[in-house]
């Protein structure tokens, strides 16, 4: 491309951005006090903002959708250790329930059956308190392992019907209701 | 109305507010397409009119670039309307238009699906920049912080996609 054509690409790329900017609001007073007094001496920057403006109005009579926006990796990064710290505090609480001696029956798969029962109990109840307290995680989690359309797959899904254990613990959670489950277990 | 002093018009800000935030650029506008300062203030008024018969179906943020367009509307209606000075030659060409009116109503419809097309055909970033600014009503400041880019990034994705939609729509005309 010649320096000549460039340079003219340029500007008008300079104008064109300047129209849109006019048009939806995102100039400073003076940007716009400048581009007004420039859009009444030019003919051709009236019939470029005129050329814009067709456009948005357009687009805002269109229907049309979009995927979902990435989320700010800092609050994201933020989630995931909340999440992580969660997991890891799940594992840690499970391996001092292995280590510790059972009091009670004395048969071997009893114990070994009760035992792994109290860990997924333990673990779907952590990240059921999380859940209970931001769902946003949670939500956050399982979106993450799909692509960008599993929440609305997983809204539509029949096995939401079959919710997850730590979700119907988080219900159980919010209404209060753990100290029963904690007496079934003794 | 003194539109250069009037403050920003918020997220919030009604018709009028925006109406009059954007006459002096309005009348920038029509200096050009109607010479008479009277035929001026005349297409003001009828924007003005048109503003609160059609307005309120409107995104907020598309209510400029609406005034501009009804601007230069009305302002084409003032030049076909001084071109015919028959009184029975205005009625027969205003009863031209509303005889027509269903059928621009079909043309509209038509655009807005071929619109709705086009826009499908721009890459998702830049549809995501041209959603959170029209449907949303973000400012680029907030598009740029959502989708973690920088400013300047967002400006240029709205632009282009202005660009290739006119484009695209142009090609369709021709």
């Amino acid at each position: 491309m010649k320096p000549s054509a460039k340079k003219t690409t340029e500007r008008d790329a300079e104008l064109s951005e300047q129209c849109v900017r006019y048009l939806l609001d995102q100039m400073s007073e003076q940007e716009r006090t400048n581009f007004e007094g420039r859009l009444a001496t030019s003919p051709e920057m009236g019939d470029l903002l005129l050329s814009h403006a067709e456009t948005i109005d357009h687009l805002s009579q269109a229907e049309f959708s979009v995927h979902p926006a990435p989320f700010n990796s800092e609050t994201n990064g933020f989630r995931w250790m909340t999440l992580a710290t969660s997991i890891a505090l799940a594992a840690c609480i499970g391996w001092a329930l292995v280590s510790l001696p059972v009091s009670g029956p004395t048969d071997g798969t009893e114990d070994t059956s009760r035992i792994a029962s109290r860990l997924e109990e333990d673990e779907a109840l952590l990240i059921a308190k999380t859940w209970a307290d931001d769902p946003a995680i949670a939500t956050d989690v399982l979106v993450s392992y799909e692509d960008d359309n599993a929440l609305s797959e997983f809204e539509n899904s029949p096995e939401l019907d079959a919710a997850p254990s730590w979700m119907i613990a988080a219900m159980s959670f919010d209404n209060d209701s753990l100290d029963g489950e904690e007496e079934n277990d003794g | 109305m003194s539109g250069f002093e009037d403050p920003k018009p918020g997220e919030n800000a009604s018709w009028q507010e925006v109406f009059e935030y954007s006459l002096p650029g309005l009348r920038a506008f029509l200096r050009h397409r109607l010479r008479q300062p009277s035929d001026i203030d005349d297409c003001l008024q009828a924007v003005s009119v048109k503003m609160m018969e059609k307005g309120e179906n409107v995104a907020p943020a598309a209510r400029r670039a609406w005034l501009f367009r009804v601007a230069a509307n009305e302002a084409a209606r003032v030049w076909r309307s001084r071109a015919t000075t028959d009184r029975i030659l205005q009625k027969v060409a205003h009863d031209d238009v509303d005889e027509q009116l269903p059928e621009q109503n079909l043309t509209r419809s038509e655009t807005t699906d071929r619109v709705a097309n086009a826009i499908e055909s721009l890459p998702e970033d830049w549809r995501q920049v041209v959603f959170l600014r029209i449907h949303e009503d973000l400012t680029f400041q907030q598009i740029a912080d959502r989708l973690n880019i920088p400013l300047g990034t967002a400006l240029t994705r709205m632009r282009r996609a202005l660009e290739r939609l006119k484009q695209r729509l142009d090609s369709e005309d021709s």
